[in-house]
């Protein structure tokens, strides 16, 4: 019942924010009927199309995970493009400095990823749990600070080049390959990790002991004290967990897609997954349909940009309406919630 | 003479049969159209080439050329299986260096699909790489430097610190101390190629660190190369790739020259050996030697670079002799680079 | 019109058949009541009853489905407190609705006279401010921040906020509930001032002694109905009581006084804390709980209660001294080692530590036991069968009332959310029980069950450590009593033996002087 209001809320929202575009649209001289035509060609119209939907949704359910895993806690990880990258960067160089055999050297690699991910998700963590620093702007430093820093990494001159002209490393070994799902396409077998995962995060949050510790953490701070809860071990865990998510995003997607880590591998996958986890009211089931609708919009902007019916800006402001629409009932609870827990801050320190 | 013989060429075809017309996929790099620059030329010289093809045909440009504009390296492979997939092009043609690995990888699924790639070379067997010669642009903007310079310092901005960048850095100094054993050149690196705010803060860096001239190989980013070159007195700026006092004419004042690298021509030139016939996979190497079918030299010839001091020359104000004796010495480093006496030195 | 015809002018405010209904919900059902210039008029009812609901009708917040105000006569149609204001109606809020950091005098304006125009007559509005606190007592410096203000003093700002908008009809909803015992015959004297000028007051209770002191007349409400309006001087506690209720309740404790001390269960020895701003709160407290055994601890709010509770119970960390369970050292243990040692702590702020209120009802059955089987299984799994079936028999057993264990603990009333807790609480058997007001905004229902289940707890043999600042509580439960005043405790009692004047002073710090 609460399903079918909520979906019934993000279907209305999602035809307003493309209502809105379609006016847009059609102020700045385009055809609303071949823009509209060419996005929902661009994501649906054959099993290619449809693979590269699922294409884009696997790094956005990833991300999407992590913001709502640490969302769950009371925390705000706005650091997900940070860890993809560090996870992706650590992936690939898994992928070309071991040798192993096929199928434990890419085992190796993702956890690679995982691990790097969680290392950067544990820093912010360690920090708020222990020092208070906030982790809204240590998250978004620190993500900063991993872009930054496998960008040198690969850049020309940087430790990990590859040795061509592009900012890339070397291709990472076969054996490390994340297989392709369907050849001819894009889609890896990453889709299928991420589905397992965000059932994993499901059962993590609603049907363990520490799932619920950390429920209750996010909910209510000092009433999970009182309950006997670790706050602080919870918050760490949380952004552990979060990081380790983003952290395998990045590496399934540079294992799968890229071979081999690029700077430019992410179109913002990090910060898609702050809408993906709020569309999804935070739960992970609800992070699948997300990021399959984020990841449509992506591949239908591809579609709209390829057919030259509107320029690329157009086709970024109605994927941009669309997000705004459906986040936004969430976005002003989370507001409210980020003030008031600002002012709960504030109280204790005056 | 030449283009007479093609339209009467076309005008017999189109009388007798309507067959499926020529299609050509381009895939731009990144940074977009509107950079008035590499991006830009990329898209004329297929604009170029489909022009023909068209009016050959009896259809209409559009009907020829398809492109994007990707907006991440992520979408690259996206946009080759894209149009690979429903083989209806000729010819693909991708603009920009980051395009190599991601072809390299993707080309061998369609091994009947031809492919461009235009600054890096793509192995494999059904792509043809075209690199240019940057560092002989490079030189003999470097030359105009040594010439024009008071301070005998001069800066080059480039996009990203990769060895395409250097080869700018490493030809404009050369050549400038070919002129000025004793010049100095700073480089400083904007880590983007569309960012000109970062840009322009750069050139500001290095304009006050006493350098009277730019060299700006960032693509979109040293554009702000030209806005900071207005706001100093006696400073001057170099375009890339495209005469940018013609490309960017609000900041021609400042522009006395740019080094060219004809991508257009290059573009043009390997759609229409697709078209006769004579297209060949493997790496294609367009330097100032490279005589092409349009007549001049491909990537930049001395009759390009004086055209535009000259161009330059009534906006920026030089003295005329100043002028002549540039293009007396642009004109003495090219035989020089042709016959060998000069050789530039790249890592 | 001045103040005499104003009282003559009789009725002030007239509501009819007001009915108001929320999903699923009929909060009022056809409610009449009449309210006259120069009257208090008691709204009494327990929690849930309506009474909330109905002035807030009357303030503009809610419209009602169904009904007619008339104001002096006149039906009257009220959209929103903006128009309630204008018609010269005023509420004083339970949780006030006061700007901490601005002055008292820029909380009488804000949002009033800054949307009048761009300038403010400062000095008017001090001399307006003057005037209203000397007529009505309302004693307090315009000037001072309200942050910085007791409760009490805040809730005089609220009044004269009220006043100063040229409120007659005032609505007082349960002002008492956050004032210290002390404060209370001060703010009934401005009251009587109030209605002495004419002013006419609703005051929303659901303590019968106070609404008998006070009010003039009394509308008792029970689950949305009106019980029926009766005036004070033909009206006893015990009738009211009834009216509120529907049946007799009993006040008095059956209680049989332990003759001897028994063994220590808890022992505090010099025991210091400090507040969330690092400000020393609880300075060398030394305290024995023994089986069998309330220890009562009065005071007024603030003075170190809830950190010494706090510090006892795993939740701060003591600066000073040690905690010792069943003899046993256990300072600095953690609420979880604490609880697996046989101390449980109800706390004070129900919403703060004792619920998760977005939690379902089940899920909080288990708070703090979430570790334990069968409610996990290992570090892997839980059992949501378990924790299930452990809520719905604690419900049972503790006559909690709600539609399910899936509804979240949030839709309770103040009353069932305590049930919960005492629930969970309780059921872990425990050894000592530290309980810091345990009653605080429950109805009379909810206090006697928290009662008789803290004295059951007490004949089972747990020593009790109950911290409350209802002193009538104290003297009613408590075996011992002692009084804590600004971090320190002074004095001991036993209840039997003093008298709550006596308790009052200490409580005030009179004590400490000649001590």
């Amino acid at each position: 019942m609460r399903l079918l209001r909520e979906l019934g809320i993000i279907g209305l929202s999602v035809s307003l924010g493309l209502g809105v575009g379609a006016i847009i649209t059609a102020a700045t001289g385009h055809s609303v009927p071949a823009v509209f035509r060419e996005l929902a060609l661009g994501a649906f119209s054959d099993v290619y199309r449809f693979a590269n939907t699922l294409m884009r949704a696997t790094p956005i359910l990833f991300t999407s995970l992590s913001f709502l895993i640490a969302f769950r806690a009371g925390l705000f990880n706005i650091g997900a493009e940070g860890q993809l990258f560090i996870g992706g960067f650590f992936a690939a160089w898994a992928g070309f400095t071991f040798s192993l055999p096929p199928v434990l050297h890419l085992v190796v690699c993702l956890l690679f990823g995982a691990a790097v991910g969680g290392l950067w998700g544990f820093i912010p963590g360690w920090l708020r749990a222990r020092r208070g620093a906030n982790e809204f702007v240590t998250t978004m430093m620190l993500s900063y600070v991993a872009i930054l820093l496998t960008q040198w990494f690969v850049s020309p001159g940087g430790p990990f080049h590859g040795g061509r002209m592009a900012a890339r490393t070397v291709r990472i070994e076969s054996t490390a390959e994340l297989p392709r799902l369907l050849a001819g396409t894009q889609l890896s077998w990453g889709l299928l990790i991420a589905f397992i995962v965000a059932l994993l995060v499901w059962y993590f949050l609603f049907r363990t002991p520490r799932g619920y510790e950390l429920r209750a953490v996010g909910q209510r701070e000092t009433a999970a004290e009182y309950g006997g809860v670790n706050v602080a071990r919870t918050q760490i865990l949380a952004m552990v967990l979060a990081g380790v998510l983003a952290g395998l995003g990045g590496a399934a997607e540079i294992l799968g897609i890229h071979r081999g880590f690029t700077v430019g591998f992410s179109p913002g996958y990090g910060w898609d997954g702050i809408a993906g986890g709020l569309i999804a009211r935070a739960h992970p089931i609800g992070a699948v349909f997300a990021a399959l609708l984020m990841g449509a919009l992506r591949a239908g902007g591809a579609g709209v940009d390829r057919a030259g019916v509107a320029p690329r800006d157009l086709v970024e402001v109605l994927q941009g309406l669309v997000i705004l629409f459906v986040v936004a009932p969430e976005l002003f609870r989370l507001v409210g919630r980020w003030r008031l827990r600002r002012r709960a801050h504030g109280r204790a320190q005056s | 003479m030449r283009k007479l013989l093609l339209v009467l060429a076309v005008v017999a075809l189109a009388a007798t049969v309507a067959v499926g017309h020529p299609k050509i996929g381009l895939i731009l790099a990144t940074g977009g159209l509107g950079d008035r620059s590499f991006n830009d030329m990329g898209y004329w010289g297929a604009e170029m080439a489909a022009e023909e093809i068209a009016e050959q045909y009896g259809v209409s440009v559009d009907d020829v050329l398809d492109y994007v504009e990707p907006r991440e390296i992520a979408d690259y492979e996206g946009y080759y299986r894209e149009f690979a997939r429903t083989g209806e092009y000729d010819i693909i043609v991708c603009i920009g260096f980051d395009h190599a690995e991601p072809l390299e990888f993707t080309a061998p699924d369609y091994p009947d699909q031809k492919f461009v790639i235009v600054d890096d070379v793509a192995d494999a067997d059904n792509v043809a790489s075209v690199l240019f010669n940057d560092q002989e642009a490079a030189f003999l903007c470097g030359v105009v430097a040594g010439m024009i310079s008071d301070t005998g310092k001069a800066g080059v901005l480039g996009g990203m610190d990769i060895p395409l960048i250097r080869r700018f850095v490493d030809g404009f100094t050369q050549g400038m101390q070919w002129v000025d054993a004793d010049a100095e050149v700073m480089s400083r690196f904007v880590g983007a190629w569309n960012d000109p705010t970062l840009g322009m803060e750069l050139s500001r860096e290095m304009y006050r660190a006493g350098a009277d001239i730019i060299y700006g190989a960032a693509g979109g980013s040293h554009l702000g190369t030209f806005v900071a070159a207005e706001d100093s007195a006696d400073r001057w700026a170099i375009g890339t790739d495209v005469d940018q006092a013609w490309s960017v004419p609000e900041h021609s004042d400042v522009i006395i020259a740019s080094g060219l690298k004809r991508v257009d021509l290059a573009v043009y030139e390997e759609i229409m050996k697709v078209i006769d016939g004579t297209w060949e996979p493997g790496v294609i190497q367009y330097g100032l030697a490279t005589e092409t079918r349009t007549g001049h030299g491909i990537a930049f010839g001395p009759w390009d670079v004086s055209e535009y001091i000259q161009a330059s020359y009534s906006t920026a104000s030089l003295p005329n002799d100043v002028v002549r004796d540039v293009l007396l010495k642009l004109d003495e480093a090219v035989q020089g680079i042709l016959d060998g006496t000069i050789e530039i030195e790249v890592e | 019109m001045n103040e005499r015809e104003r009282s003559v002018r009789g009725e002030a405010v007239r509501m009819e058949g007001i009915v108001k209904r929320f999903p699923g919900v009929t909060a009022n059902a056809g409610i009449d009541l009449s309210l006259n210039y120069g009257e208090v008029h008691g709204l009494l009812g327990e929690n849930g009853a309506g009474k909330t609901v109905l002035m807030s009708v009357l303030y503009g917040l809610y419209r009602p489905s169904e009904g007619q105000i008339y104001l002096e006569g006149n039906p009257v149609s009220i959209d929103s407190p903006a128009v309630a204001i204008r018609a010269g109606i005023g509420m004083v809020h339970q949780h006030f609705m006061l700007v901490p950091r601005l002055t008292v005098a820029d909380n009488m304006v804000v949002g009033w006279e800054t949307s009048r125009g761009p300038f403010l007559d400062r000095k008017r509005i001090r001399k307006r401010i003057k005037e209203l606190s000397e007529q009505y007592g309302l004693e307090v410096d315009p000037d001072s921040a309200v942050e910085e203000l007791s409760v009490g003093e805040q809730q005089r700002v609220e009044i004269l906020k009220a006043l100063y908008r040229g409120a007659e009809v005032l609505i007082l909803d349960e002002p008492t509930a956050t004032l210290p015992e002390q404060e209370v015959e001060a703010f009934f004297t401005t009251i009587r001032a109030m209605r002495d000028e004419g002013k006419a007051m609703v005051f929303i209770t659901h303590k019968l002694r106070e609404a008998l002191t006070i009010c003039d007349r009394v509308t008792v409400l029970r689950k949305g109905e009106k019980v029926g309006t009766v005036p004070t001087t033909d009206a006893t506690e015990a009738q009211l009581a009834e009216m509120m209720v529907g049946r007799e309740v009993v006040f008095e404790v059956q209680r049989d006084r332990v003759a001897s001390e028994g063994r220590p269960l808890l022992q505090v020895e010099g025991l210091s804390a400090v507040d969330d701003r690092n400000v020393p709160a609880v300075e060398g407290v030394d305290l024995t709980v023994h089986d069998h055994e309330i220890l009562g601890v009065a005071g007024v709010q603030g003075n170190g209660q809830t950190e010494l509770v706090e510090a006892i119970c795993g939740l701060r960390s003591a600066v000073q001294g040690h905690v010792m369970l069943n003899g046993e050292a256990v300072t600095g243990s953690s609420p979880r080692k604490m609880a697996e040692a046989g101390l449980v702590h109800i706390p004070e702020d129900r919403h703060r530590r004792g619920l998760v209120l977005n939690f379902s009802v089940a899920e909080n059955a288990i708070l703090g036991r979430q570790y334990e089987a069968p409610f996990a299984i290992g570090h892997v799994g839980q059992s949501k069968r378990a924790i299930a079936g452990y809520a719905r028999e604690l419900v049972e057993r503790f006559s909690v009332v709600v539609p399910g264990v899936r509804t979240p603990a949030r839709a309770l009333s103040g009353g069932n959310q305590q049930r919960v807790i005492l629930a969970r609480e309780l059921d872990r058997k425990p050894k000592v029980i530290v309980a810091a007001q345990p009653t605080r905004g429950l109805d009379v229902a909810g206090i006697e069950f928290v009662w008789e289940q803290l004295l059951a707890m007490r004949r089972e043999g747990a020593g009790i450590l109950l911290v409350s600042m209802d002193l009538d509580e104290l003297m009613t439960l408590a075996d011992r009593l002692v009084v804590m005043y600004q971090g320190k405790l002074v004095g001991e009692h036993r209840p039997g033996e003093t008298d709550k004047q006596q308790i009052g002073l200490l409580m005030l710090g009179g004590a400490v002087e000649t001590s």
